[in-house]
């Protein structure tokens, strides 16, 4: 029989180490809980900000860095796709919309991208959250998490966020719509009209430099009469005309899965590469797995030392207790009672510290995640699930099995101490 | 009520020449009040450990009636000590953070999953008996010499035939230990136990029916001694402080 009383006043009685050693089981715990939880909101997360970008056509170059920059807006230079693969995709019978992104502005820290308004709304099956599409080439749709309202105005600056550059002196947006919440980057950007990005960065008859400036301008062979003549019904979006100009990426959503892969196949040419995002970044993770591997030998590594310090602690402890463990057989106590109450005493603490760490782990990965969206604006889901609480029991188990160690010791101490100063 | 009976009996530690304990005979009769003498080192302790079942001899029998302690298992001697003795330490042993009740009731804890009612009605006697009113008192907060009167208390709690007492009484001032063996010798009379005590209080010592003096490890003086019967007014006399021989 173990007696609680005994055992509630024993650990009331050692309070400062039982809290030292919840605390340490609580925080080596935590570690490896966030380490997993943290780990699947990652691609969890990733991969929803992926879900609607089926197939993503761009130049020849790293599959990464074109899903990177399409998907995840990390803009990069990318080598800009003749206008030309555009126009034929967006009159490919396989495909529903085929839209361009087109980067190289920003306001106040949110990327300007260029697209249509195909994209915006999934061609109607999206709604916006206020306002309307683009109308004119002046108008912008803001991204859920962008601070601007309709009718403010967007000056674009030159360059990626962060990086300064010149203002576009020649051209002011409005604000006109913004976009329901979708836990991606395209939260943060300000989305504008493909023609106003062509036409700002001289590739389109808007523009007023004769040369460009601008290296992400890139193609200057471009049929500028074709742009003019599509310029000029100030049309927005498809059908496009021959003269198309150049763009980094471009957004396809095919009618069928039997079409995504036909197409993929098809634009992996000498010129044109097609991806899914999602075959992408599983192909990342493979490379990020490694990183876990490591993040949860350190995890594991840590709950080692902690259990091999717990040990310890609680061996040296029992060393102290010798006579009252005596004592205890003295008057009477079993064995086996001696035994239960190292242990039991042991694996509550243990307990107690890992239900800490599993609390203080899920909220660490809360934490880490926010700050994640923060910077990234890609929202992680962070879930805590049966494999979190399996991990933590697995963990109780093994602390149940060493923590017999010192519950065996204190078994074995022989009860003549109890007299014995 | 049982006998002890012990013959052969040698303990010897590695390193020692000589055995820490050899004893080729001793009976102690139900009933008896015995105190054990002799200077430090000379094997007191040793043979309450043995004759408890605290330590096993190296050698020897220790019967108390039908049962011989030495081939007994450590888990059956944990079982008969908890039957059969009631100890009292010079260091008393009591768990802090647990009333004084608790700690009288602790062993019995220890055996079964709750205390019956009448269980715990003679710990609240005991504790009356040796002179103690809050029972639920927490044990740090009490003076030593209630301390040790609670663990005379536990000691009883199981009805034992034996009551092996280490220097009960040395680690207490002079009228505490007086009130301590007095309670000693009236309760193992009230409750038929034999008092087996280890002891330099010539107070406690003179109160007892039989002295065994040893030295190193042997023992070299058994005499009857007239006992002083007990007092009734041994808190009387405790009060005062007095120690008499
Ligand atoms: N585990 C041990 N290993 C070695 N020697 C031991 C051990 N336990 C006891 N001894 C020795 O046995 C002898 C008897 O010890 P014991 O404790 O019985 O003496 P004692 O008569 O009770 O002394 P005291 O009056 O000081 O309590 C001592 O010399 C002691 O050093
Ligand atoms: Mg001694």
């Amino acid at each position: 029989m173990i007696p609680v009383r005994f055992i509630l006043a024993d650990l009331r009685r050692l309070w400062a180490g039982s809290l030292v050693i919840v605390l340490l089981i609580g925080l080596a715990t935590a570690l490896g809980i966030a380490v997993g939880i943290q780990e699947r909101a990652l691609r969890l997360g990733s991969a929803r900000a992926a879900d609607r970008f089926d197939v993503v056509i761009g130049a020849a170059g790293s599959e990464t860095q074109l899903v990177l920059s399409s998907v995840f807006l990390q803009a990069a230079p990318l080598t800009l796709l003749p206008g030309q693969v555009l126009k034929k995709l967006a009159e490919d019978p396989r495909v529903d919309w085929a839209a361009p992104v087109g980067f190289g502005d920003s306001f106040q820290g949110s990327p300007i991208v260029g697209t249509t308004n195909e994209f915006l709304t999934d061609k109607g099956r999206r709604q916006l959250l206020a306002g309307h599409v683009f109308e004119k080439r002046t108008d912008a749709v803001a991204g859920a998490l962008v601070d601007l309202q309709p009718g403010d105005t967007v000056k674009p600056i030159h360059g990626l966020p962060g990086e300064g550059g010149h203002s576009h002196d020649e051209l002011a947006y409005t604000i006109v719509g913004r976009l329901a919440p979708t836990g991606t980057p395209w939260d943060r950007a300000i989305l504008v009209p493909i023609e106003a990005v062509w036409s700002i960065h001289g590739m389109g008859p808007a523009g007023a430099h004769a040369e460009s400036d601008h290296a992400a301008a890139g193609d200057h062979d471009h049929d500028h009469d074709g742009a003019q003549d599509h310029a000029a019904a100030d049309h927005l979006g498809p059908p496009w005309s021959a003269g198309v100009p150049g763009v980094p990426a471009i957004i396809v959503k095919p009618k069928s899965i039997a079409a995504a892969y036909q197409l993929r196949q098809e634009y992996r040419a000498e010129t044109t590469v097609g991806v899914f995002p999602a075959e992408v970044l599983t192909r990342l993770y493979a490379t990020l797995g490694d990183a876990r591997l490591v993040l949860t030998a350190i995890a594991i590594g840590t709950q080692a030392l902690v259990g091999a310090a717990v040990v310890l602690v609680s061996v040296v402890h029992l060393s102290q207790r010798r006579r009252q463990i005596g004592a205890l057989r003295a008057l009477g106590a079993p064995r086996a009672a001696i035994f239960g109450v190292v242990w039991v005493e042991l694996l509550l603490l243990i307990g107690l510290g890992v239900a800490l760490g599993v609390g203080l782990g899920y909220l660490g990965a809360k934490v880490a995640a926010s700050f994640f969206t923060v910077q990234s604006g890609i929202v992680l889901p962070v879930t805590l699930e049966a494999s979190d609480v399996g991990f933590a029991a697995v963990l109780l188990l093994v602390a149940a099995l060493i923590a017999l160690i010192p519950a065996w010791l204190a078994y074995r101490q022989p009860p003549a101490a109890a007299l014995r100063a | 009520m049982v006998a002890l009976q012990l013959s052969d009996v040698r303990v010897s530690f590695p390193g020692l020449d000589a055995p820490v304990l050899d004893i080729p005979r001793l009976e102690i009769a139900p009933g008896e009040n015995v105190v054990i003498t002799g200077p430090s080192g000379s094997g007191k302790t040793t043979l309450i450990n043995v004759i408890t079942g605290l330590e096993k001899p190296d050698q020897g029998t220790v019967r108390w009636g039908d049962i011989d302690l030495v081939p007994l298992t450590e888990s059956q001697r944990d079982a008969w000590r908890a039957t059969h003795v009631g100890l009292v330490m010079q260091e008393f042993h009591l768990f802090p953070g647990l009333s004084a009740i608790e700690n009288v009731l602790l062993p019995v804890r220890f055996r079964v999953f709750s205390v019956p009612a009448e269980l715990r009605g003679r710990a609240a006697a005991l504790l009356e008996r040796v002179g103690l009113k809050r029972h639920d008192q927490r044990i740090e907060t009490m003076s030593r010499g209630e301390m040790q009167r609670v663990a005379v208390a536990r000691a009883l709690l199981g009805k034992p035939a034996v009551l092996v007492a280490d220097e009960p009484t040395a680690s207490l001032d002079a009228a505490s230990g007086a009130v301590v063996g007095d309670l000693l010798t009236e309760l193992a009379d009230e409750e038929n136990a034999t008092l087996i005590a280890v002891t330099h209080d010539p107070r406690l010592a003179s109160r007892l029916q039989r002295r065994l003096r040893l030295v190193a490890g042997r023992i070299v003086e058994d005499t009857a001694q007239t006992a002083v019967p007990p007092t009734a007014a041994s808190a009387a006399t405790a009060q005062q402080g007095q120690v008499t021989s």
